[in-house]
């Protein structure tokens, strides 16, 4: 067993953790937890005759990170080319004379261990990025620390690869991977990713779905919770982890996995075959990505168009925010692809926080906010910043002619805001016009509904825009208030409470009964347990991850119109989330007994 | 042998960060000439990565830069390029 110490016995409570699904998968494995190393620098005084030796183990060291650097640059996959050039500048940084010159200059001047004069000239190094304005040069202080910290633990003796004595498949657990660290771990060993840090498009999880390993990322505090041979089940479709499973919750996963691969064959049968139930009725399958790469996995999985385009992709990967050229060529790629299926493209959906490095103006300064869920996010940062939703504005404008594009707003919560926005969209238009720039003048604008007030609006709201797309995550977030990533409260977010359910319904029913479609785009869209409950609710739509879609399909060709809406009358005379599962753990089995049979 | 310098406003849309800095670290260490960039807050020598990032160039920053050596005409002209450019190499 290595190094795990032994925690059979159990002891250990099982948790369910909600992180953000970064690279699809299911894994069942022992973790290993990386802690960043909390530096031992000390300051030990040492004798003249020493100074020397400590001058030259310090220079080892520095010169084995750097051979290592080198290595991993020699190993480097060639898609990685983004990563090549930060190891290259790594390369640099470890051999720079502000951290070898001057640590050896330490050693020699106050006669200390290499490690004491490390930390000091890192400090120096620090205090003058301190005073740098710049945010993103002054960000380059964690390239710093990275390459130290690679310092620091060859003096501490570490054995240069943490997976050396592992002689089993590990998740591998941490607060942040470098760039390095994640192609390092691109061994067979390693089972997924889970991380503290990093969002969809961090470093962690792009490099992991490039080597379709399974990552959650964006786990508060995990590695606190955990400790290295612990037993986990990282779920990288719905971000769910399992810490210390129950037996039984390991033997339903491993079952899950092997689901997942039995299936694949069979369920692929059906990726060429219409969307539509026993008698007739078609929904249409669509995809959510976020980005262009994606596509194959869209057609490959027969999704009818995309139903959900994240556009925040493109602002992440660069420094400052894309121009209107480079939106267009992305925009433009996914509808003529697609053509003639929709492709629904969703306007910039983030919290000012994370934007505002990247703002050429710098005119959004917010302040840490208080609840940034309830804040300067979304659309509202949208309307604050219009100079980005303009560009994006005319870069999707200029795509609609290559295709069907739809455009979706986020986080409305009121009329007026959706107006100031058409209005934005209008003067947008004119502007294309005047210089006769052809775009599509009846190109279709939705809404995401995903606060209470929009589905409470939604008959109003339904006469303004052409169709509705149901945020599910968001939707019961702000209904339960639930903060899902909040360990104390997370067991309560329930996407089949009564309240989320007829909410779907009223939104549903005030859309048709104005003649638009109604989609659903939130996680719940892609389970396969909510699947037969969404479809007799009556949605014209049902967007998820490409890989579902198969499966989505085999379970509405298996269903009957007439016997999906009874399935939701009788879910909708529940009386809370609880009940409706109980109904649910009956109903399915008996309809649909290869899916849900045991 | 005398330094040859050249006044440059730098360009690159998103000032000397990483990837130029690590180029201009290339450029100084690829033998045979000093390299050093001069500006109000001081000068650093461009084999220093860490010290070039710690100046902060932002785009619009007037800079000279010093060069010595062989071909120190042929450096400047790389130098001017890379700190020039618009879209980040």
């Amino acid at each position: 067993m290595g190094r795990f110490r032994d925690r059979a016995g159990g002891g250990a409570e099982p948790r369910t953790l909600y992180g953000i699904a970064a690279s699809p998968g299911i894994v069942v494995g022992r973790i290993l937890v990386l802690k960043r190393r909390t530096r031992r620098a000390g300051r030990y005084h040492l004798p003249p005759e020493l100074v020397e030796q400590e001058v030259e183990r310090f220079r080892r060291a520095a010169a084995r990170a750097e051979r290592e650097l080198q290595d991993l640059r020699q190993a480097l996959v060639r898609d990685l080319a983004d990563s090549l050039s930060i190891i290259d500048s790594h390369i640099l940084m470890v051999k720079d004379r502000m951290i070898l010159e001057r640590t050896v200059e330490i050693i020699r001047r106050e006669q200390v261990n290499a490690e004491w004069a490390l930390a000091r000239a890192l400090q120096r190094i620090k205090h003058r990025f301190d005073r740098i304005a710049d945010p993103y040069i002054k960000d380059r202080y964690e390239d710093v620390k990275y390459v130290a910290d690679r310092v620091f633990g060859l003096l501490a003796g570490r054995e240069s690869d943490p997976l050396a004595d592992v002689d089993e498949g590990v998740i591998v657990v941490a607060h942040d991977f470098s760039p390095e660290d994640t192609i390092r771990m691109s061994s067979e060993k390693v089972l997924g990713f889970l991380t503290e840090k990093g969002g969809l498009t961090s470093h962690t999880a792009i490099v992991a779905r490039s080597l379709s390993i399974p990552a959650v990322v964006g786990l508060e505090q995990v590695t606190q919770l955990c400790a290295t041979g612990d037993t986990l089940i990282l779920d990288g479709f719905s971000g769910r982890v399992y810490l210390n499973p129950t037996p039984d919750q390991v033997t339903q996963y491993r079952e899950y996995e092997r689901q997942h691969k039995a299936f694949s064959d069979e369920v692929a049968y059906y990726i060429h075959l219409s969307s539509e139930t026993l008698d007739g009725m078609t929904v249409r399958l669509a995809a959510n990505i976020e980005m262009p790469d994606e596509l194959q996995a869209v057609l490959r999985y027969g999704a009818e168009g995309i139903g959900l385009f994240r556009s925040e992709f493109d602002y992440f990967q660069r420094e400052q925010a894309p121009d209107e050229e480079m939106l267009y060529a992305t925009y433009r790629e996914l509808v003529s692809v697609l053509a003639p299926m929709p492709v629904t493209i969703r306007t910039l959906d983030v919290g000012g926080d994370k934007f505002v490095d990247k703002l050429p103006s710098a005119m959004v300064c917010p302040d840490q906010e208080r609840n940034p869920a309830l804040g300067l996010r979304s659309i509202r940062f949208s309307l604050r910043e219009p100079s980005l939703l303009k560009t994006q504005f005319r870069a999707m404008l200029r795509a609609s002619v290559h295709g069907r594009l739809r455009i979706l707003l986020p986080l409305i919560t009121s009329l007026s805001e959706l107006q100031r926005i058409r209005a934005m969209l209008a003067r947008v238009m004119e502007d294309l016009e005047q210089r006769a720039i052809a775009f599509d003048r009846h190109v279709e604008v939705g809404i995401m509904i995903e606060v209470p007030s929009a589905v409470i609006m939604a008959d109003v709201l339904a006469g303004e825009v052409d169709f509705f797309s149901i945020g599910t995550n968001d939707l019961i977030q702000y209904s339960l208030a639930i903060d899902r990533s909040n360990q104390y409260v997370a067991h309560m977010y329930e996407p089949f409470h009564p309240a989320v359910l007829r909410m779907i319904r009223q939104t549903v029913e005030a859309g048709h009964a104005r003649g638009i479609e109604v989609s659903i785009c939130g996680e719940m869209a892609g389970d396969m347990i909510s699947t037969p409950v969404l479809l007799g609710l009556g949605v014209d739509e049902l967007s998820m991850r490409p890989s579902a879609i198969p499966y989505a399909k085999r379970l509405l060709r298996r269903s009957t119109s007439g016997q999906l809406a009874e399935l939701a009358r009788d879910v909708l005379r529940c009386r809370d989330g609880g009940e409706v599962r109980n109904f649910l753990t009956g109903y399915l089995p008996r309809h649909y007994p290869e899916e849900f049979g045991s | 042998m005398k330094w040859q310098e050249r006044r440059i406003q730098v360009d690159n849309r998103c000032g000397v960060h990483g990837r130029v800095a690590a180029r201009l670290a290339e450029l100084a260490r690829e033998g045979d000439v000093s390299l050093q960039i001069v500006c109000t807050s001081g000068t650093v020598d461009c084999a220093s990565i860490l010290e070039v990032l710690s100046m902060a160039l932002v785009r619009g920053t007037e800079v000279t830069v010093r060069v010595r050596g062989s071909r120190a005409e042929a450096v400047l002209d790389a130098v001017q390029e890379l700190l020039t450019r618009q879209d980040d190499p």
